[in-house]
Parts: structure tokens; C-alpha cells; sequence
């Protein structure tokens, strides 16, 4: 017994003089450590489609074009220098002395063969690009893209198509090797990939012989690491672990970001979060009038309470910030219950029921759907919500098992809002889940890319969301402001508009 | 003897091919498209289609199936739709991380419940004992992963004494991976501060672990260690002149291995449920954590690789049971000889 | 004298007050001699005898004395009686098998004995176990040395016990009930047993016993108990030929009526013994006593000389007179 006692004190004893040397203060100022949400599936770019994917892919790849964060309108030289529009043949000029981190150049042929890749695996962001009809290589320094249709959107579109090496492609592509690329990467970008630790991290340096600008004092290694609990990315946060945090709970966030050594970052990223969409198809959703009443009906203060107020209420589905946003010139959305009740008493459908479904695993959702059970209830109508999972919820609608679902909308594309609307709204979208269909609006969208005249697309753009609203398809209870807690020691963050939480490692620097 | 073990075995193959095939039809049940997370949200329906054949998830559900138990009596454990690598493989990675922490826990646990329950048997009814009882009351009633987080928040957040999850320091470079084992391989690597960030990231995660089991461990081993004291034998010893700790360690607690051994079965048991739970709070890259985020996306193959690997687990923690028994107490017959 | 034991009394706690189990009895062991304790069911033969090793339960309370050769043993630190246990008072047990550890093989039982008080080691005290074995008429002792308790029959058991008992060479040996769970010849050889290794090794033994059988065949001296309490005390001739104590009498009288059945012998009194805490005022005995009077049950009779005999009854069998004069 002595021995065994001797042994658990000794043990214990050398856990507590172990904790004592510990510090969270010994960081080195060139590694960057970010605590993102999730692990890659794959940091292949032509299949990427989730954030902590993109973290990645954005560092270690270039785009063609890049565009102003503070005025998506503006698109800014990246590998591609100038380019111009010629009907359906867009030519780009690119960038002279870029290199992939292999040490290969890059040219023509690179963008060709990421192109026809990207267009034949037909996943990820393909959907952004998929109006392109063929890739011509003139010169080693010159390409030229042939669209279907003649696009203005296609540059901008392209701000988020990441360039690989046809050498890769050819050795790796094709498909026996396609699995290469799910776990290695070579780009042109800021950083390069080192390596990927399975379940714990993946590990970039930076690349000196980046093209572009760094800031002064960059991180010269950044570590991607895996944290799936979103309190303890917070914690770790806060406790110095973690330079940087993903998806940080709001409220953890606003803490946080109060506490001395902290500052917040706030921008707006989102179109909507979340949007309701209601089943046009059966009743008693497919009534105008009675959706009417609930788009009406909505406690819009509740939910933007949720938000502790960091959200605004959005007045159709596009943010203001957005190049040709109708928003500033549509009328409010506010909750008005005798206007509820009087559209209520038009739909004669008093006393309804209806089911809505709503995915597991993002509160907000559930909470949305709870107030409009709650507002619902206050013009007679009854709301019943299940909680199923994210495909079992939105097949739910799509079958017209259930007459309403939630979710949260962004948009990738800095410019063009009509991938947004062609996959929310028009016939056969993935996420059009209540089946909306309208000519005049398909005929819209159709037409939008078409036009060369900003002001045009503007009116066009106007005319398309007036129809969603009319149509009252979807209740959009908030739109919230992205709030990201920075350590004072870094600067550089800044949100992209267009994608629900970004990190452009290239811009961080240490104070 | 050895015949039994066969035997044994034989079952043992049986209950995992039980498993196997339960888990595959639960699995199976949930309407989820793994293939939609695959494809990205904005995927055309075609390129889902088209997913969904690369993994012979449009074929039938009993296609499905032979060709999954066909592949698991190669030893092929499918792949995974997440990680887009095949099962066995991430599993030959994660494993080790588990079994770490598992091995490292169950020690702890198995010194600490014997001193404790030994302490508390010593003088039953007595301080010690008392606050033993009242603090395996309390370990009892906490949930994992409420400990885990408070845990968390004391010796994390408020002390700073020790990291909030993961396996080795971030800012660190691991050793090179020989084993998998970071306990192991720091020493391989001669690095004795590798080792010192191993066991700093393993001690919250362990520490969770062993009080949970210890609360119920230690009743059980301080009621058998009891209940053996009152035996007459050990009144034949004393009346031999024996002293108390001769008593206690040579007669009493042979004795009440059986029962002990029969609750450290159990609370394995326990702790292999725990470690999914674990895994997740403390960010431990195990099959636990693998098996959850697989689930979190409708990838079966993990969770049913999970399943079999801890009936496994089980099987052959039974089966050494089965072995040590008649080795602790000789009236207990190996039943096979 | 080498054992005398004065107004012991072995309790236990209760809420509102101890219960006695033993109450105040006193004897004395004479050398060399076997003294048999005789008595009913729970009447505290056993805590009597265990007391003198100091092995009664934890939770008893016990006082009184107990000198053995001159030193007192009665509430020593466990520590000193351990030295004394096995060394120089031995004990065997009603139940062999429970008595034995299952887990252990036997030799190793009984060399243990040894090694706890120093004597031998290792593999001489492996070696005196088998030699001991061999003492109380082992066949085969090397083989039953290495056989588990399971293994071996309940007379070898109970032999291997006696020899567990003795190896240290104890003067005195406690013998709870050794035959009790015995057939009837095994029974026979063991008393043989005791008594050659009794001239052998010159020992006293204390005998607790059921069984009017075996109080006739070695009793030297007899106490006989009841309900706590010496009912009669003195030389074994005489108590059997004349019993005094209307007690003694009666189990002398049930021992005959079922000679076979040593087991129901007791039970041939009629009514039932009193338990732990329903003992009746004046003489414990009185419920179930033929020759009780108003006095029995209102005073506790002294213990008093009566020939060979002491014995503790206000009527004794024959006549009152007798006792009367003694008074
Ligand atoms: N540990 C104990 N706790 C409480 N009471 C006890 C304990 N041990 C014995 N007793 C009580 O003390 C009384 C005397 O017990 P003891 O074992 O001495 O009887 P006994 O005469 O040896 O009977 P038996 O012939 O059944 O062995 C009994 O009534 C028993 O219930
Ligand atoms: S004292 Fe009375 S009751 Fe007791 S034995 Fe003697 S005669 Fe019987
Ligand atoms: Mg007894």
C-alpha cells in the first residue's frame, strides 16, 4: 500500500510542478494560430464548400480577380492584371513571374486546366462558373473565356475560382488520382501547404515569393486548427491559445470583445439569418394572402433581440451593401398584427394549422421558428415545428410533407445575385424549397447578366426582389452583423461581404 | 482450455457480425444524403447522382449490404464519406490517440479506486471512508460532459494551468509519429518537454474520465473489500497471528478481485461510451471525435466501423476475464476444461 | 492454572443501552486439562472462546478479565495479542471450509503461520507444514500441502485446521465445534486426533461443543452456559453422574432420549431459548425451568460450591437443603 500511495503522490506531484510551468503567454510572434470550426473534407478547390475549407484554399491558391471588401463593386488585379469583356469572350491578361509553391510558373494552360476541371467535377463552386462554354489559351499570358451567354458577372464570379497547376492535373488528375488533391496543395497564394494532421491541424507557411503585398510583421506560419465546440474556441480565445477564432457564439463573442486585449471586428456577411420559406404549394401556405399574414405577423423586435441587437431587419433578400441593392428604396418589413389579422380574414383560412421544419443544430433556426409559432398563435393560427436534420428538414418541404423551412442565406459571389436567386427562387433551385416560380422573375434573372449598364441591372434588380417580397414566400426575420473578437496584439482582419467567415491570413500582422 | 477459447472467439465473432449488421440497418433507417454534403449546397442534381453512385449509395439496400459484409469479412471497413479516405485508414489514425487516453485514464482509475477503496476499507465507517462515500456520491451524480467543461473552465480558463483540448502543445512540433502513442513516441524521440506537453493535454481529459469512474469504481471495490473482511477466514487468520495488512493484501483482496474485476469490467464499459462524449470537449482527435463528425453528416461506414471496433473492445476485455478469473479464484472452473 | 477468566461480560451497543451476550461468568482452565463450554444455540460459548484470543467482534464491548499464565489479555492492543495468537493459543473452528481462504492452497495456510511469528521461512516452513500435515494423519501430505480447500475433504480440512492451529506449538488450543460438521466416525477419529496431539504436545484445550457425546468422552471439566450466564461449573464425572442445575439435568435427559441425533439433542428442552436482548429477569432459565418458583423469576441466582461443583440455581435437582446449608 505504501508503494502504491507512493506511487499516486509522485504522480501527483509531478502534474502539479508540470502545470506550474505551463504558460498560454509563450507565443511566438510569427505563428499564427486560428481555431476553425470544423476539419476539411477536402481542400481540393474544386470542391471545397464549406468555410473551414476555404480557409485553406483561399490562402494557398490565387483567383484571377480579387475585389475591394469595402466596395464589392470594385474588382481589383490578382493573377489577372486587366481583362475585358467582348460579348460572350471575356480576355484576360495575366500576371507576369508567378510561380506555384513546387516552383513551376504559371500561365495560360494553368487557368485552362483548372477551369475544364473545375467545369467537369461540377461540384463546389463550379455553380458560379457554370455558364462558361470553353477556355482558350491565346499565349502563355493571355486567355480567353467563351460564356454561353454574354455575362458582365463573369470577373467577379471568378474573384472566388481558385488557379491550379495543369502539371498537377495532369498527374493527378483524371480519375484514379483525383483523391491527391482532397489532401495535398500547391497554389500560387500567400501561404503554403505543409501539412495536414488528421483530426488536430493543418499547417501553412507563408510564401516569399508571394506577388502580392504583405503587411508589415506577417505571421510566417499559420496553424488550422480543428475545434468543433464553439465554446471552446471562444475559450481558447480569450485564454491566448487561439489567435483567431471561427464562428465564436455571438454572445461569447460580444464578451469577449469587451474584455481588455480584445476589440471587435463587425461587418455584414450575410442575406439572411435566418429566412423562413413557406410551401407554395399546399395549403394553407399557398394562399398569398395567409402568408401575407404571417410575413405580417412576425415579432421581427424578438429576433433581432436575439441578436442582442447586433442585426438589422432586412426589407427583401438583398443586403444593402451589395453592388445595385434595391434595399434603401423598399419599405420597411414590420410587424402589424391588424394588418396580419385583416390579410388573415382575406385568406379565410382562420384557425389554420401548419408544420414547419427546421434543421437541427443551429439555435437561431429554432429560435425563428419559435417566435413564429408565438406570432401565429396571435392571430388565431396554429404552427407546429419539428426538428430534423439538415436533408430530412428541407426533403420534408420539398415533398410537401411539412409547409415551411428554415434556413440562413449568404451569397459568394461579390457582384451577381442571380446564382443567389436562381438557387433560392427559380424553378428546380436547390434551395427554391417551397417550389416559388414566377415568369416575369425567371425572365429577369435570365436577362440580368446581359446588361452592361449598372444602373439597368440596378432597376432589373429592384424589380426582382419587389417580386419576392410580394409574393411574401419568405419571412426574412433578421439580418445579423458579423461580430469577430481580435486580440490587440493582431490587426488585418477585416469580414468579406460575400463569405460567411472568412480569413485572409495574407493581411494579418502582428503589433 | 484452449478449446474454450475458441469457442470464445467463435462467439465473440458472432456478436461483432451482430453488431455489424444491426448498426448497418440502423444506419440505413435515417432518410440523410450523405452525397448532398458531398456534393456542396449548390451541387446540380446530376453531380449528386453521381456521388451517389462513386459510393454505391443509389444501389438497393440489400446490394448495399452483401457487398458491405463482403467487404467486412476482407477486413474492409468502407470508406468515409467526410474524409474521403477509406475507414481503415482513419482509424489506424485516430486509434492510437483513443487507446492513449483510454490506457492512460483506466491506470490512473485502477491505482486510485484500489487506494481508495483499500483507505476506505481499512477502517470502515471511519473519516476516510466517510469522505470517500460522499465524495464517490457526488462524482456520481455529475454528467461527463459538465465535468469536462468545468474542468475546463477551472484549469483552462481560470489558472491557466493546463490546455483547453488536443493532444500536444499547438505552438509545439510533435515528435515524429512511430506509434501513435505521444506518450511513447516523445520518449522515442528522447524529448523529454514532448512529453511534458503530452501529459499536460491528456491530464483534463484523463482527470474527467477517472473521477467519473472512480465515484461508482470505488463503492463497488470498497463494498466487495468489505464483505470479504467479514469472511470467517479472516478470523482463522487473525487467529493465526497475522497482522492487518498481511490479511488485507494477501487474503481479503485476492478475494474480492473477482468482484472488482467484474465492475472494472463494467466501468470499461462505461468509459468506452464516455470517450465519444470526452473526445468532443476536449477536442481529442480519437475515433470518438471521428465517429461523432462522421455522424454529424450521415457517414455511416465510421459509425459502424465504431461500433465494431468497441464491441471488439468488449469481446476481448470479456474474453480476458474469462482467462483471469480462474487464475484469481481456483473454484471458478474455466468452463471449457 | 494457566487460563482464569473473572466476571466477563461481552456486550453490544444498542441505542438505549448495551445488550449483554456474555454476563459476568468466571472460570478457571486448569493445565493440561480439556475444558468443554457446553450450552445452547447462541447461549455465548463461542464469544467466550474467541474473547480469550481477542478475536471477538469489533463491535462488541467487553469486561472482566482474562489472565492467561499471569498476563492479562482482556482489551490489549490487537498489535501484542497478534504476537500471542497461534504462538501460544491455537483455534480451530466449526467450519473448515469457510475457515479456510478459498484461494490459497492449504500448505500455504498453515506455513503462513509460521512465517507470522517469525519461526521458518520460505521453503522450511513449506517443508514443516507438509511435516505437520503428515502429524494429524495426512495420507499423501506433500500432495494435500498444494490442494486448494475445495479439493480436499471436510475431515482433512478440518485436520489440516488442526494442524494450522498447531504448528506454532501453542499451549493452549480454542476448539470451537470442531466436529460439528463432521459424520459420526470422522467425528470419533478427530477426538482421537485431538486428544494423542493433547499428550503430545501438552496441550490444554478448551472445547466448545453441542454434543452431550463428545462432553462424556474428553471432558475433564464442563461449564455449562446458558442464555450468557454459568449455569453449572465443575468435574465432568460428577456433573454427569448427578446434574444439579435443572438445566444440565434436562440436557442430560434429551441426550439420552436421542443418543443418534446429537443435533437435536438441545432442541429436546422444551421451549425455546431466549435471543440477544429478550433475556427474562431473576434466572435466565426460569421460562422453561420444571422446578422455577415465585423467586427464580425476580432474582438472579449466585453462583455457589456445591461438592464438585459450582453452580448458579436458587432449587437445584435433589435437595433444597443441601444448598441451603452451603449458603
Ligand atoms: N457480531 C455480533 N453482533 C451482534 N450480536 C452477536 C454477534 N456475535 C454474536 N452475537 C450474539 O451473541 C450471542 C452469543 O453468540 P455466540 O456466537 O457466542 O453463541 P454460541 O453459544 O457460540 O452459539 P452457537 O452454538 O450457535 O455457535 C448470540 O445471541 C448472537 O446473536
Ligand atoms: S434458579 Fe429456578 S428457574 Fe433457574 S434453574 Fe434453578 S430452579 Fe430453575
Ligand atoms: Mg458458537
Amino acid at each position: 500500500m505504501k508503494s502504491l500511495s507512493g506511487i499516486a503522490g509522485t504522480a501527483l506531484l509531478l502534474m502539479a510542478s508540470a502545470m506550474g510551468v505551463n504558460s498560454a503567454s509563450a507565443q511566438d510572434a510569427t505563428t499564427f494560430v486560428y481555431a476553425d470550426a470544423g476539419e476539411p473534407s477536402t481542400i481540393d478547390p474544386a470542391k471545397a464548400n464549406v468555410n473551414w475549407e476555404f480557409t485553406v484554399t483561399r490562402n494557398v491558391y490565387d483567383r484571377l480577380v480579387d475585389f475591394d471588401l469595402d466596395d464589392p463593386s470594385r474588382l481589383l488585379p490578382a493573377l489577372a492584371t486587366e481583362w475585358k469583356q467582348d460579348g460572350k469572350v471575356w480576355t484576360f491578361k495575366l500576371r507576369d513571374g508567378v510561380t506555384f509553391h513546387d516552383g513551376t510558373p504559371f500561365d495560360a494552360n494553368d487557368v485552362k486546366a483548372t477551369l475544364d476541371r473545375l467545369l467537369k467535377v461540377g461540384q463546389g463552386q463550379s455553380y458560379l462558373v457554370d455558364d462558361i462554354a470553353s477556355v482558350t489559351v491565346v499565349d502563355p499570358k493571355t486567355v480567353q473565356i467563351e460564356t454561353k451567354a454574354p455575362t458582365v458577372f463573369l470577373a467577379s464570379n471568378l474573384s472566388r475560382i481558385e488557379m491550379m497547376s495543369d502539371e498537377d492535373i495532369a498527374k493527378h488528375g483524371g480519375e484514379a488520382g483525383e483523391a491527391w488533391f482532397s489532401e495535398n496543395a500547391n497554389g500560387t497564394g500567400p501561404y503554403a501547404f505543409v501539412a495536414w494532421t488528421r483530426g488536430t491541424q493543418i499547417e501553412l507557411k507563408r510564401n516569399d515569393k508571394w506577388w502580392g503585398k504583405f503587411p508589415e510583421k506577417p505571421f510566417d506560419r499559420v496553424l488550422d486548427r480543428f475545434v468543433t465546440d464553439g465554446a471552446n474556441r471562444a475559450r481558447g480565445l480569450e485564454g491566448g491559445e487561439f489567435d483567431l477564432a471561427n464562428f465564436v457564439p455571438l454572445d461569447e463573442a460580444l464578451r469577449i470583445g469587451s474584455t481588455s486585449g480584445f476589440h471587435l471586428v463587425e461587418g455584414n456577411n450575410l442575406w439572411a439569418w435566418p429566412a423562413i420559406y413557406l410551401n407554395m404549394d399546399i395549403p394553407p401556405t399557398n394562399n398569398k394572402d395567409f402568408r401575407n399574414a404571417l410575413v405580417k405577423a412576425f415579432d421581427y423586435n424578438a429576433m433581432v433581440q436575439s441578436f442582442q441587437g447586433k442585426a438589422v431587419v432586412g426589407r427583401g433578400p438583398i443586403p444593402a451593401w451589395f453592388p445595385g441593392s434595391p434595399e434603401k428604396d423598399q419599405p420597411e418589413i414590420k410587424t402589424d398584427l391588424e394588418a396580419a389579422k385583416a390579410a388573415l380574414a382575406a385568406s379565410g383560412l382562420s384557425n389554420a394549422t401548419m408544420k414547419c421544419s427546421v434543421p437541427a443544430g443551429f439555435p437561431e433556426f429554432r429560435f425563428a421558428a419559435t417566435i413564429l409559432q408565438a406570432s401565429a398563435a396571435q392571430i388565431g393560427v396554429t404552427v407546429e415545428i419539428e426538428e430534423l436534420p439538415f436533408v430530412e428538414a428541407i426533403t420534408a418541404i420539398k415533398t410537401d410533407k411539412s409547409n415551411c423551412f428554415v434556413l440562413g442565406n449568404a451569397n459568394l459571389s461579390p457582384q451577381d445575385a442571380t446564382k443567389f436567386f436562381s438557387a433560392h427562387y427559380l424553378k428546380g433551385g436547390f434551395f427554391n424549397s417551397g417550389k416559388f416560380e414566377d415568369p416575369a422573375l425567371q425572365e429577369l434573372i435570365a436577362k440580368l447578366p446581359s446588361v452592361s449598364d449598372p444602373a439597368e441591372r440596378a432597376a432589373m434588380l429592384k424589380q426582382a426582389s419587389d417580386i419576392v417580397v410580394d409574393s411574401h414566400y419568405i419571412i426574412w426575420p433578421a439580418r445579423p452583423v458579423t461580430v469577430v473578437p481580435e486580440p490587440d496584439r493582431i490587426g488585418g482582419y477585416r469580414i468579406d461581404p460575400a463569405e460567411y467567415i472568412n480569413a485572409r491570413f495574407w493581411e494579418l500582422y502582428s503589433k | 482450455m484452449v478449446n474454450f477459447l475458441l469457442k470464445r472467439f467463435a462467439w465473440g465473432i458472432l456478436v461483432l457480425l451482430l453488431v455489424a449488421v444491426i448498426t448497418f440497418f440502423l444506419s440505413r433507417v435515417v432518410p440523410a444524403d450523405p452525397a448532398a454534403f458531398l456534393a456542396g449546397q449548390n451541387a446540380s442534381e446530376a453531380t449528386v447522382q453521381k456521388i451517389r453512385a462513386e459510393y454505391g449509395l443509389d444501389r438497393p439496400l440489400t446490394e448495399q449490404f452483401v457487398s458491405y459484409m463482403v467487404g467486412l469479412s476482407k477486413g474492409d471497413l468502407g470508406q468515409s464519406i467526410r474524409t474521403r479516405r477509406s475507414v481503415s485508414t482513419d482509424l489506424a489514425q485516430y486509434l492510437p490517440a483513443t487507446l492513449e487516453l483510454l490506457l492512460v485514464s483506466f491506470t490512473i482509475y485502477l491505482i486510485a479506486s484500489f487506494s481508495l477503496a483499500v483507505t476506505a476499507a481499512r477502517h470502515p465507517g471511519g473519516f476516510v471512508d466517510g469522505a470517500i462515500r460522499l465524495l464517490t456520491m457526488v462524482g456520481t451524480g455529475i454528467p461527463v460532459f459538465w465535468l469536462g467543461m468545468a474542468l475546463q473552465f477551472m484549469f483552462f480558463y481560470k489558472l491557466h494551468w493546463l490546455p483547453i483540448g488536443a493532444r500536444f502543445p499547438i505552438r509545439e512540433t510533435a515528435p515524429p509519429v512511430v506509434t501513435g502513442f505521444l506518450i511513447i513516441d516523445s520518449m522515442l524521440a528522447g524529448s523529454p518537454s514532448a512529453l511534458l506537453g503530452t501529459l499536460k493535454h491528456l491530464a483534463l481529459p484523463a482527470l474527467t474520465i477517472v473521477i467519473n469512474l472512480l465515484a461508482v469504481g470505488t463503492r463497488l471495490s470498497r463494498a466487495a473489500l468489505i464483505q470479504e473482511q467479514s469472511r470467517l477466514y479472516v478470523r482463522t487468520a487473525r487467529g493465526k497471528g497475522l497482522g492487518p495488512r498481511v490479511i488485507l493484501y494477501k487474503h481479503v483482496l485476492r478475494n474480492a478481485l473477482s468482484p472488482i474485476l467484474t465492475a472494472t469490467t463494467m466501468q470499461f464499459g462505461y468509459m468506452i461510451s464516455w470517450v465519444i462524449l470526452v473526445e468532443v470537449i476536449f477536442d481529442w482527435p480519437g475515433i470518438g471525435l471521428y465517429a461523432y463528425q462522421s455522424f454529424q453528416v450521415f457517414d455511416y461506414s465510421p459509425v459502424i466501423a465504431l461500433a465494431i471496433v468497441s464491441t471488439a473492445g468488449f469481446v476481448l476485455i470479456n474474453l480476458l476475464m474469462d482467462i483471469l478469473y480462474p487464475i484469481i479464484d481456483p473454484r471458478v472452473q474455466s468452463v471449457g476444461s | 492454572m494457566i487460563l482464569s477468566v473473572r466476571d466477563l461480560s461481552i456486550g453490544f451497543r444498542r441505542i438505549g443501552g448495551d445488550l449483554p451476550a456474555v454476563d459476568k461468568i468466571s472460570f478457571d482452565v486448569r493445565e493440561g486439562e480439556t475444558f468443554v463450554i457446553i450450552g445452547e444455540s447462541g447461549s455465548g460459548k463461542s464469544l467466550t472462546g474467541m474473547s480469550i484470543a481477542g478475536l471477538q467482534p469489533a463491535t462488541s464491548v467487553t469486561s472482566g478479565s482474562i489472565r492467561f499464565k499471569e498476563r492479562e489479555l482482556l482489551n490489549r492492543p490487537d498489535a501484542e495479542l497478534r504476537r500471542m495468537r497461534g504462538r501460544e493459543i491455537g483455534l480451530i473452528y466449526q467450519d473448515p471450509l469457510g475457515s479456510l481462504n478459498p484461494v490459497w492452497p492449504v500448505g500455504d495456510q498453515i506455513a503462513e503461520a509460521l512465517r507470522a511469528h517469525g519461526l521458518a521461512s520460505g521453503a522450511a516452513a513449506a517443508r514443516r507444514a507438509v511435516e505437520m500435515l503428515d502429524r494429524v494423519r495426512i495420507p499423501d501430505p506433500a500432495r494435500v500441502a498444494t490442494a486448494y480447500p475445495h479439493e480436499i475433504s471436510g475431515g482433512m480440512r478440518q485436520r489440516a485446521m488442526i494442524a494450522m492451529a498447531l504448528i506454532a506449538g501453542p499451549s493452549l488450543l480454542i476448539a470451537d465445534e470442531p466436529t460439528t460438521a463432521l459424520d459420526v466416525t470422522i467425528k470419533a477419529q478427530m477426538l482421537e486426533l485431538l486428544a494423542e496431539l493433547q499428550r503430545e504436545m501438552a496441550l490444554t484445550i478448551i472445547l466448545i461443543t453441542h454434543d452431550m457425546g463428545v462432553v462424556a468422552e474428553v471432558a475433564d471439566r464442563i461449564l455449562v452456559m446458558y442464555a450468557g450466564r454459568v449455569a453449572e461449573i465443575g468435574d465432568a464425572d460428577a456433573i454427569m453422574r448427578t446434574p444439579s442445575h435443572p438445566y444440565t439435568a434436562a440436557l442430560m435427559t434429551s441426550a439420552m432420549i436421542s443418543e443418534a441425533e446429537p443435533k437435536q439433542q438441545l432442541n429436546a428442552i422444551v421451549g425455546v431459548a431466549p435471543g440477544l436482548g429478550s433475556f427474562p429477569d431473576g434466572c435466565h432459565f426460569h421460562p422453561r425451568c420444571p422446578l422455577a418458583q415465585d423467586d427464580c423469576r425476580s432474582f438472579v441466582p449466585p453462583l455457589r460450591r456445591l461438592g464438585d461443583v459450582a453452580l448458579a440455581c436458587h432449587h437445584p435437582v435433589g435437595s433444597d437443603t443441601a444448598l441451603m446449608a452451603e449458603a
